[in-house]
């Protein structure tokens, strides 16, 4: 690997983890506490990359100085100037191969592929994972509520006849708990994701959204089977908020015919479309 | 660059030892011409290079004009899925340089190895605990196991240090208890069996291993002044390791992307088929291990002692770690050390699973 180059390389991935962080497109990808650890990152990668730059130069440039003298050492007027060789050869070693001599031998071209994630994020952009990895999703990794009181949350968040917003991955987590199931039935719930087609019944589609633990690489399905819905055909992956009540009993029928827990199935009530939230995922 | 500029310095040498002779201004000649050679050869060289990045610089400044061509959910998903692993690693990644530069161009070595017990048997433990010390994942301990090595320590229990850090670290075991809320004892036996479990592939390695089984792949120091070496040891080890790092997120974003995760779904439940399927889950999946403990919690339809070897194996062997490791200590030695890990963190898994949880 060239002078040059590594310097160059820390640059680009330091920026790569700058804009993404001081961005929001940091928030496909990672969750947002993750945020200032890839500011601190990019920020040392830029300083270093830099300070790595001045020296990189530096060495060029007595390089280059070093080849001039070498060029004289050659003229044919002064064809016995050996003193100078011996003294510039000494040096040569250490100052003049930052790049290739014996130090940094072992730096191969992996370096590389450093640009790879650059290019990736910046020409793809390819945004939040959405249905495809729906779709691929096993049926036995299941998303994590963390710390969460269902009783509690219906409570707070019902006064004066609201509807209470559920987290898709709590009202799938609470439709498997036997305890909480039965709190949840029969109430009216505002869930938020984005729509899944699958095969299924007549009138319904997948509400889903992801959870991810730490990046997009551990990514969850929370998913929730929408049922009775007679409006227009929604576009895959539109963004939707579905008010509806959770159908204990059909889910309980089906889950025993397939003999595992299918996604817990609402009724649906209403629907309104909206933005693609600027986080993306879910966060136990 | 660097052939250019030896067969110059051994061409002049020769001259040198030459001087008297009368041929030496022939010789000098030739040695001449070698070496202007070899300079427009790194001019047409460096032009190239110089082109490839101003291409990169005008493709990604047009990238409106190709988001579309390229766009599917195929390509997206595994750039997403690329994209984050190589984020996710990095500020770990970079506090291991930066540790390990330090360690580097900073620590003198005789400290280090008095600061380190004599007797392997003392040093492989005490490195096991040591491990704590570091407060992030898999990422982070690779480098700085590196450095130690390449500083005077054993390699076993450098290796230990390498192991233990990413599952016994502060960060993790909060994770894990936020994780698994309730049930404690899940992070009494992570903490257990991973600390065992490095120890035991410590003192094996310690006992067995040949010593050309490691190469040293990070760069050796040249004494200058202490900045310019951390500068230089920073960037060449995360040049070193991240590579290796962004090629293991590549496959790992492949695996993922390719095979379905349904795959797996066949094999749940209880017993021997549920441990070995979780414990390749954990090395295919490559998950931090500061977020593998809220993957695991969800795992519902395995056993307790299943989920206990995912987390115990996912932070030792990974494929995104597996490359990290060749990159920092060569290939002969992933193709022992890797397996070793693998089974023993199996095993260790198991009994601690059936003893506590």
């Amino acid at each position: 690997m060239r002078t040059m180059d590594r310097p160059l390389i820390v640059l680009a991935i330091g920026a790569l983890a700058l804009w993404t962080s001081l961005t929001d497109a940091i928030l496909q990808y990672l969750r947002p506490s993750m945020r200032p650890w890839v500011v601190l990152a990019g920020a040392v990668l830029v300083a270093v990359g830099l300070a790595s730059l001045v020296l990189a130069r530096r060495a060029v440039r007595e390089e280059r100085a070093l080849a001039l003298v070498h060029a004289g050492g050659i003229d044919p007027v002064h064809p016995h100037d050996d003193d100078h060789h011996g003294l510039d050869d000494q040096v040569a070693p250490d100052c003049c191969n930052p790049s290739g001599g014996h130090e940094h031998g072992r730096v191969g071209r992996v370096g590389w592929v450093l640009l790879l994630p650059v290019i990736a994020a910046v020409l793809l952009d390819p945004g939040a994972l959405g249905a495809y990895a729906v779709s691929r999703q096993s049926q036995l990794r299941l998303v994590s509520a963390g710390d969460f009181d269902l009783e509690q949350h219906l409570r707070a968040h019902s006064f004066g006849g609201q509807t209470p917003d559920l987290k898709l991955s709590q009202f799938t987590v609470a439709a498997r708990n036997p305890d909480e199931r039965e709190l949840l039935s029969g109430t009216t719930v505002a869930l938020t994701g984005f729509v899944v087609h699958e095969e299924g019944p007549p009138n319904s589609f997948l509400l889903a959204r992801l959870q991810i633990g730490c990046c997009a690489g551990d990514a969850i399905a929370a998913i929730v089977d929408v049922r009775d819905y007679e409006g227009p055909t929604l576009d895959e992956e539109t963004w939707v908020e579905v008010i509806g009540r959770y159908d204990q009993a059909t889910t309980e029928v089906e889950s025993k015919e397939n003999g595992w827990y299918v996604s817990p199935i609402l009724t649906f009530e209403s629907l309104r479309q909206i933005d693609a939230p600027s986080e993306p995922y879910e966060y136990p | 660059m660097s052939s250019g500029g030896e067969v110059r310095a051994q061409a002049s040498r020769s001259g040198e030892a030459d001087a008297t002779d009368a041929t030496d201004a022939t010789d000098d000649h030739t040695a001449g011409r070698v070496g202007s050679a070899e300079d427009a050869g790194f001019d047409v060289r460096s032009a190239a290079t110089a082109i490839v990045w101003v291409n990169l610089a005008v493709v990604l400044l047009y990238r409106g004009n190709f988001g579309h061509i390229l766009s599917s959910p195929v390509i997206n998903n595994w750039a997403t899925v690329f994209v984050s692993l190589t984020l996710q690693a990095l500020p770990f990644l970079v506090m291991g340089v930066i540790v390990s530069a330090a360690i580097s161009s900073l620590v003198p070595s005789t400290w280090l190895v008095r600061a380190i017990p004599k007797r392997t048997a003392l040093a492989i433990p005490a490195a096991g605990v040591a491990g704590a010390l570091l407060p992030g994942c898999e990422c982070s301990s690779v480098p700085v196991a590196g450095r130690l090595v390449s500083r005077g320590v054993s390699p076993a229990a450098a290796l230990t240090f390498l192991l233990s850090a990413p599952a016994i670290n502060p960060v993790v075991v909060v994770a894990t208890a936020v994780a698994f809320t309730g049930r404690p004892e899940m992070v009494v036996a992570r903490f257990v069996a991973s600390l065992l479990t490095a120890v035991i592939v410590g003192t094996i390695w310690s006992r067995f291993a040949d010593a050309d089984w490691m190469e040293q792949r990070l760069r050796q120091l040249v004494d200058r002044s202490h900045a310019h070496d951390f500068v230089e040891t920073a960037t060449s080890d995360f040049l070193q390791a991240g590579g290796f790092l962004v090629l293991g997120a590549a496959l790992v974003a492949t695996l993922q992307t390719v095979v379905p995760q349904s795959a797996v779904d066949t094999l749940g439940g209880d017993g021997i088929v549920a441990i070995l399927a979780l414990a390749v889950l954990a090395v295919v999946l490559s998950i931090c291990s500061e977020a593998d403990a809220f993957v695991a919690v969800g795992l519902t339809q395995f056993s307790m002692t299943s989920r206990l070897v995912f987390l115990v194996v996912g932070p030792m062997v990974d494929l995104k770690l597996i490359a990290l490791q060749i990159g920092t200590f060569g290939r002969r030695f992933s193709l022992h050390f890797a397996p070793l890990t693998f089974v023993t963190a199996v095993v260790v898994g198991t009994i601690v699973g059936e003893v506590l949880l």
